[in-house]
């Protein structure tokens, strides 16, 4: 049985787009979080969390992007959610990951237009 | 998957009877709890239980498995999770053999704490026993030590968790309670049948059986007959004018008598109409419908006369200026009726103490907890003849500790001792860090503390001190100012501030603030 895909990245020069599918959980994390460190660019300023395809989202899932939030911000960059709908939009708020260096979007494609036009390389 | 003793059970059931789950793990690692997941979803599911709170259960059932796959020192060989679900109680224990968690109840308040009372984002860790506690009415840990089966036990416990209806029609307990009432059985039937696809309609024979289940339900609208063997039409009327709510109900007559003999009575008793029989079933409904709607809008117009009238008694406030150099300002935006936060502020010669606060949670049950808080709050600023901040804190955490109602509340502070010569001491109890705001800069204030009655050391308020000279600006504010800021994502904190600050009129300088915020400023000499 082949083992399902959990996200994909997408490095461009304005932004970097990490789609998360299914759950984002502590099993998650642990098989997907090594490689995440790796494959965004370390001096990425603009991450794009796209939440659309997730079904459940948990607190490390939380902690996790709390993690890629501290990357981006000591770069004096911003982290984007994407799609925050359901279970993962009710855990987001209810944990408090809202603040300032947060910004949150309907759709990927308006997360991508505004990267894109803050155009912080 | 093979660690995994799996023993869920599906049952579909009537509504009223109990349904259990129960679900084992072994040696569980983070890829069982999926699956475990995905077993209790369709149990919620197929007992009816509605998508959101079961996203609740299986948030809460994966925080603990984590939690006891993460942190135990001697980790768990067995986990067992039960579920019971009758109607809208339900019950999760989950149980297991691992070392206890110690001090688990101050874990949770706080990181509960932390989502609420400080600036988010910063912590990798932590989250997870906040979820658990936000989502549900009860949650207890009980450790092996106390437990009669030696296992330690996570207790879950909602009464009002919401179902999903079993037909696509309003679920009855939604619908308007129509009582209706009259001696002559046909009539009463076909009056019923008039109203039921649209109204919870429960008939009775007879005035005393009104007035029976008038002490178990409120009706939101009574038909009566007028008359009425025993007791008639009046007389019922007048019986629900001398019990509590009686008088509250709308009251319709509906009467085969038409002649003017009963009008000089009926005239008093203050109904809402009186209709004749026979009655067309599109009349009675619109008159129905009519009763309701204006029914509902003099509720919520009293209601929210009571609601504007409760927030501006406890509206938060400060005295315009102390001393020779000190002007304070109070803003209070009100995201609902009621509220949490309150000021206190108490003079000296030498000082000034002022404590912002804010109770946790929204409405009138948190402005009520509020203003109880504040008066023990007075009283501990009595107790002590030169109020000192770290000195209230340390008493107030003191008097927390061993008082079951304070204890019940979780509240975050921030105290501020003001000087003539501009000198603030400020100590913080779990509260977000004050903004010093310069002629060049703006930026946090460096001062924390735990909540009141949460600290596991002695002493732990320290004061910080700052001093502020001409035109700086120093802003205290309750997470309610955060909150407002996430309206706006694209903004930054500090931005936001600034441009807020910019917008204020020259002859105000010193105002800012925003969401229950209040600024103080050295005046301009």
């Amino acid at each position: 049985m082949p083992t399902a895909q959990l996200f994909e990245i997408q490095n461009n020069p304005q932004y970097s787009l990490v789609r998360f599918f299914g759950y984002v959980d502590a099993d998650t994390v642990e098989k997907v979080k090594p490689a995440l460190q790796e494959q965004i660019p370390a001096g990425c300023k603009q991450l794009i969390i796209d939440l659309e395809k997730v079904e459940f989202l948990d607190s490390h899932g939380v902690g996790m992007f709390v993690s890629f939030l501290k990357r981006v911000h000591s770069n004096n960059g911003r982290l984007i959610i994407a799609t925050p709908e359901g279970q993962p939009a009710s855990v987001l708020q209810m944990v408090g990951f809202n603040g300032p260096l947060v910004s949150f979007f309907e759709n990927t494609q308006a997360a991508c237009d505004n990267c894109l036009m803050h155009n912080q390389p | 998957m093979q660690n995994i003793q799996q023993q869920d059970t599906l049952s579909s059931v009537p509504s009223n009877e109990v349904v259990h789950f129960d679900h084992q793990f072994s040696n569980a690692a983070y890829h069982d709890i999926a699956p475990a997941r995905e077993a209790l979803l369709a149990f919620l599911l197929k007992n009816d239980v509605a998508r959101s709170y079961a996203d609740m259960l299986l948030l809460t059932l994966t925080e603990i498995i984590t939690n006891l796959i993460k942190h135990p020192l001697q980790k768990a060989k067995n986990i067992q999770c039960h579920v019971s679900v009758q109607r809208h109680e339900v019950l999760m224990d989950i149980s297991d053999d691992s070392s206890p968690f110690l001090d688990f109840q101050d874990k949770c308040n706080i990181a509960l704490a932390r989502t609420k009372g400080c600036l988010p984002c910063t912590h990798e860790n932590g989250y997870g026993l906040a979820c658990i506690m936000q989502q549900h009415a009860s949650v207890q840990y009980i450790s092996m030590t106390y437990s009669k089966d030696s296992k330690n036990h996570f207790i879950i416990t909602d009464s009002h968790a919401p179902v999903c209806p079993a037909t696509p029609q309003k679920h009855p307990a939604e619908r308007k309670v129509v009582f209706m009432v009259d001696d002559d059985p046909v009539a009463l039937k076909i009056h019923c049948k008039m109203l039921e696809k649209e109204y919870n309609v429960i008939a009775f024979r007879s005035a005393h059986d009104v007035l029976e289940a008038f002490q178990k339900i409120l009706p939101d609208l009574i038909i009566s007959d007028l008359t009425m063997p025993e007791m008639d039409g009046a007389g019922l009327r007048r019986a629900m004018m001398d019990m509590e709510y009686g008088n509250e109900i709308p009251f319709i007559f509906l009467s085969g008598f038409t002649d003017n003999q009963h009008k000089p009575q009926i005239n008093q008793l203050g109904i809402d109409d009186f209709l004749c029989k026979p009655i067309e079933k599109d009349h009675l409904l619109a008159v129905v419908e009519r009763l309701l709607k204006r029914s509902s809008q003099i509720r919520s117009a009293v209601q929210g006369k009571m609601d504007s009238e409760i927030t501006e008694l406890f509206k938060p406030a400060l005295p315009d200026n102390w001393g020779n150099h000190w002007r304070f300002s109070v803003q209070n935006v009100m995201a609902e009726a009621g509220g949490g936060d309150f000021i206190l502020q108490e003079e000296t010669d030498t000082h000034m103490l002022a404590v912002l606060a804010d109770v946790m949670g929204h409405g009138h049950m948190a402005k009520f907890f509020a203003f109880a808080y504040a008066g023990y709050l007075r009283s501990i600023f009595r107790m002590h003849d030169k109020p000192d901040p770290t000195v209230f804190f340390e008493t107030l955490s003191s008097c927390t500790e061993k008082d079951s109602f304070l204890e019940s509340m979780i509240v975050t502070c921030q105290s501020v001792k003001l000087a003539e010569d501009g000198t603030v001491d400020i100590v913080s109890a779990g509260h977000p860090p004050p903004i010093l705001m310069t002629s060049t800069e703006c930026h946090d204030v460096a001062v924390s503390g735990p909540l009141p009655g949460l600290s596991l050391q002695e002493n732990p308020y320290k004061s910080t001190q700052v001093k502020l000279a001409e035109g700086h600006k120093l802003l205290l504010a309750t997470d309610g100012f955060y909150d407002a800021f996430n309206n706006d994502k694209e903004q930054s904190f500090y931005r936001a501030f600034m441009m807020f600050c910019n917008y204020l009129p020259p002859t105000w300088p010193h105002i800012c603030g925003w969401n229950s915020a209040r600024a103080l400023k050295k005046k301009t000499v």
